[in-house]
């Protein structure tokens, strides 16, 4: 069996486990200094792009189940081999400054919330490890895992909230749309570098089984459950926080303590906090395997077994916060490639199913 | 894999745990001070920071009461806690706190800005500490013990938390406080309180006296600085304009007698027309009997009309004037602790009038109204 392969049950999981990660860390904050009390409205707008463009996706995967190309293929048999190199260099650095500012903000808010103090390198050499060993059992057994925490995770994020949400004076969120259409849509566009997760089916492209013949139904299920919860830790956060909540750097941690509000009896939300942090793990370690993918795809080569010297590649970035502040680095960087990254994210997915039916037929008829 | 590959993934294995081992500095919990409460206060121009912390591991010395109290002075907050730190020989660790008092003189003399902050800014602390000023300094409030379980952040903190709100006592949390300071009209309140001094002696802390808590007052504050205190009648006024709080007492006259008559539940809702804002307030009443004191007893058996209506008119009466006197006050002082300002961003959206728009500008209707639970 294709250690890669995963059936679309082991997707819809993984979409879920993938969808919530800095989104409930530091994106709250930073939509909630753009618009404000909106910043819901800004994340409802990106889930519906992102569910259109995953069903984009999902469709091209459709297409490619005959000859299973993979994405780096599907891209060289139609926009040529620079077009490739272009889309797979972009999708690359997406990917390096996903896992720097997730592993940055999981390190802060493991470090602050639970006052362990832990060596950077350390960290990062573990989580390093930890995708190296995942790239080589393969993406199925990251599937595998992300199924297995699923409903941990769920119950972990659902907890985190049920209590909080009571509490929530709702009147906060009116007047609905005060920022202004226009700094909705120019917040959406800067921010869209968070969002996008689906981006993983790209690199999974020729390894997705339907299950039961069934596709699109599950990953969009899970996504739209994934989504509500992720609109709900904004609407939660910004109505408990109000003018504060810009300055309160990682949400989910916050948030948090309105589940404990009423008691002295300790910290309990810890513990689901710790179980939830894994998903943060889960992400990283599936952007790792894109990542890994990205370089595979872009000098062409197969490996027989797991390349070390690509794996280290990937996690060198990890270590910039040794040197410079990593949040002024990714923030300057995703500024300057703003465009480039929702052309990858948000244009690409239009053309996908197009491009992959003309490589499958390039495939049939060569 | 062959034997030696196996010994290979093992060494490597444990030289990993070893490395994670060292790498992962988790404090132990000998090293920290558990911090409950923390009192602020002025003294000759500096900060002094009174910790109750929690002392674990006195085994047979102590049963039930586990804290401890320490005081340092700094030219900055920060300063005071680290000292703190220095005279404990452990590092504070202010997660599990979960009352905050500033002493009566700093919140006179000082603007509370740069002290609320500290606590905002910081990850670890939380929030929903409750927090509240007091008469005297806050030294002398955590040096005493209360008289009923001991600790006095543990036991203050439950009390403002859950059982004020069945008494008809409001009272906010550090996320409210530091809000009401920087948004719209920038007023917010603070309970106020004073320790009452008894007779009981503990066994356990017979040097320290022992006390109860008084927080039916509550101090109003603007953009961090004292502005005035309410009084108890006003702090009810209050009360009745307030959501979520409730448990007002009214003893009114029937037949040359004293009746008390308690409002376990009551409806309240603020709309703005016209121009014009309204409260409404409908307060449901019982006849005040031992078995419906401090809660939502809404399981007690219903007897129909025990209330006559002569005695409703009475309380309405009075809550009308309670909430009167809280509104002169409101105005006089130009502050707004209801959410006034509140209602009109959500209906008209936040713009530099409404931030200034004083209370007098405002007008405003009551209807209250008492019926029988």
């Amino acid at each position: 069996m294709n250690k890669n392969q995963i059936d679309s049950t082991q997707l819809a999981t993984l979409v879920f486990t993938v969808l919530s990660g800095e989104k409930l860390l530091q994106v709250p904050s930073l939509l909630a200094k753009d618009v404000g009390h909106d910043s819901w409205i800004v994340v409802l707008c990106l889930f519906v792009a992102d569910a259109i463009c995953m069903c984009l996706c999902l469709w091209a995967v459709k297409i490619n189940l005959k000859h299973r190309l993979t994405f780096g293929t599907i891209l060289q048999k139609t926009v040529t081999r620079v077009g490739k190199f272009v889309v797979l260099a972009l999708f690359f650095a997406l990917f390096v400054c996903r896992i720097l500012t997730l592993c940055v903000s999981s390190y802060k808010m493991f470090a602050t919330t639970f006052d362990i103090s832990t060596d950077w390198t350390l960290f990062v050499a573990l989580v390093a490890i930890v995708c190296y060993v995942a790239i080589c059992l393969g993406f199925n057994a990251i599937a595998r895992t992300s199924q297995l925490l699923f409903p941990l995770m769920f119950l972990s994020v659902l907890t985190l909230l049920v209590f909080p949400a009571t509490q929530v004076p709702i009147s906060q969120l009116l007047p609905i749309g005060e920022a202004g259409v226009e700094n909705i849509a120019k917040s959406a566009f800067s921010r869209s570098f968070w969002f996008g997760d689906y981006v993983v089916v790209y690199f999974l492209m020729e390894h997705v089984q339907p299950k039961n013949n069934k596709l699109f139904a599950p990953v969009l299920t899970t996504f739209a459950v994934g989504a509500l919860l992720v609109v709900a830790v904004n609407v939660i956060f910004v109505c408990l926080f109000g003018s504060l909540a810009q300055n309160s750097a990682i949400a989910i941690s916050k948030i948090s303590l309105f589940s404990v509000a009423d008691s002295s009896n300790g910290r309990w939300d810890w513990l689901t906090l710790s179980v939830w942090l894994m998903s943060v793990l889960v992400k990283v370690v599936v952007f790792f395997f894109c990542a890994y993918r990205c370089v595979q795809e872009v000098l062409g080569l197969h490996f027989s077994k797991t390349s070390l010297p690509v794996v280290l590649a990937i996690a060198l970035p990890l270590l910039v916060p040794l040197f410079v502040s990593s949040e002024d680095v990714v923030a300057k960087f995703v500024t300057w490639c703003t465009i480039p990254f929702a052309i990858v994210l948000y244009v690409l997915p239009f053309a996908m199913p197009l491009l992959a039916t003309i490589a499958n037929k390039k495939e049939a008829n060569p | 894999m062959n034997s030696l590959k196996r010994l290979g993934v093992f060494l490597l294995v444990a030289t990993l745990l070893v490395l994670v081992s060292v790498g992962f500095k988790g404090k132990d919990i000998h090293d920290r001070a558990i911090i409950v409460g923390l009192g602020i206060d002025l003294v000759d121009d500096q900060i002094e920071v009174t910790a109750e912390v929690i002392s674990p591991g006195n085994g047979s010395e102590q049963v039930g009461t586990y804290s401890k109290t320490v005081s340092a002075t700094g030219k900055t907050l920060a300063q005071a806690v680290q000292n703190t730190s220095q005279l404990t020989g452990k590092e504070a660790s202010l997660g599990q706190c979960v009352l905050l008092v500033f002493g009566e003189q700093l919140v006179a003399q000082q603007n509370l800005g740069q002290l609320l902050e500290f606590f905002v800014k910081s990850d670890s602390f939380k929030e929903t500490a409750t927090v509240c000023c007091c008469k005297g300094t806050a030294k002398q409030l955590f040096e005493s013990v209360e008289a009923l379980s001991g600790s006095v952040s543990l036991s203050l903190s439950a009390m403002m938390q859950s059982q004020a709100k069945e008494i008809a006592i409001p009272t906010t949390n550090l996320l409210s406080f530091a809000r009401s300071q920087r948004e719209l009209l920038q007023t917010g309140f603070l309970n106020y309180v004073e320790t009452v001094s008894t007779n009981n002696q503990s066994s356990n802390n017979q040097s320290k006296p022992q006390v109860y808590f008084v927080y039916n007052k509550v101090a109003v504050f603007a953009k961090h600085q004292f502005v005035c205190l309410l009084s108890q009648s006003q702090t009810v006024g209050f009360s009745l304009l307030k959501n979520n709080v409730s448990g007002n007492m009214f003893v009114v006259q029937h037949n040359g007698n004293d009746v008390a008559l308690r409002s376990d539940q009551k409806d309240l809702s603020v709309t703005f027309k016209n121009g014009v804002a309204h409260f409404s307030v409908t307060l449901k009443l019982q006849l005040a009997q031992t078995d419906n004191f401090g809660q939502n007893n809404s399981f007690v058996v219903k007897n129909n009309k025990q209330i006559p209506q002569e005695l409703l008119d009475q309380v309405q009466l009075e809550a009308q004037a309670l909430a009167n006197d809280f509104w002169q006050m409101q105005t006089q002082y130009n502050f707004d602790i209801v959410g006034l300002h509140e209602l009109l961003r959500s209906k008209f959206g936040t713009n530099s009038n409404l931030c200034c728009l004083p209370m007098q500008q405002i007008a405003v209707e009551f209807s209250i109204s008492a019926q029988e639970k």
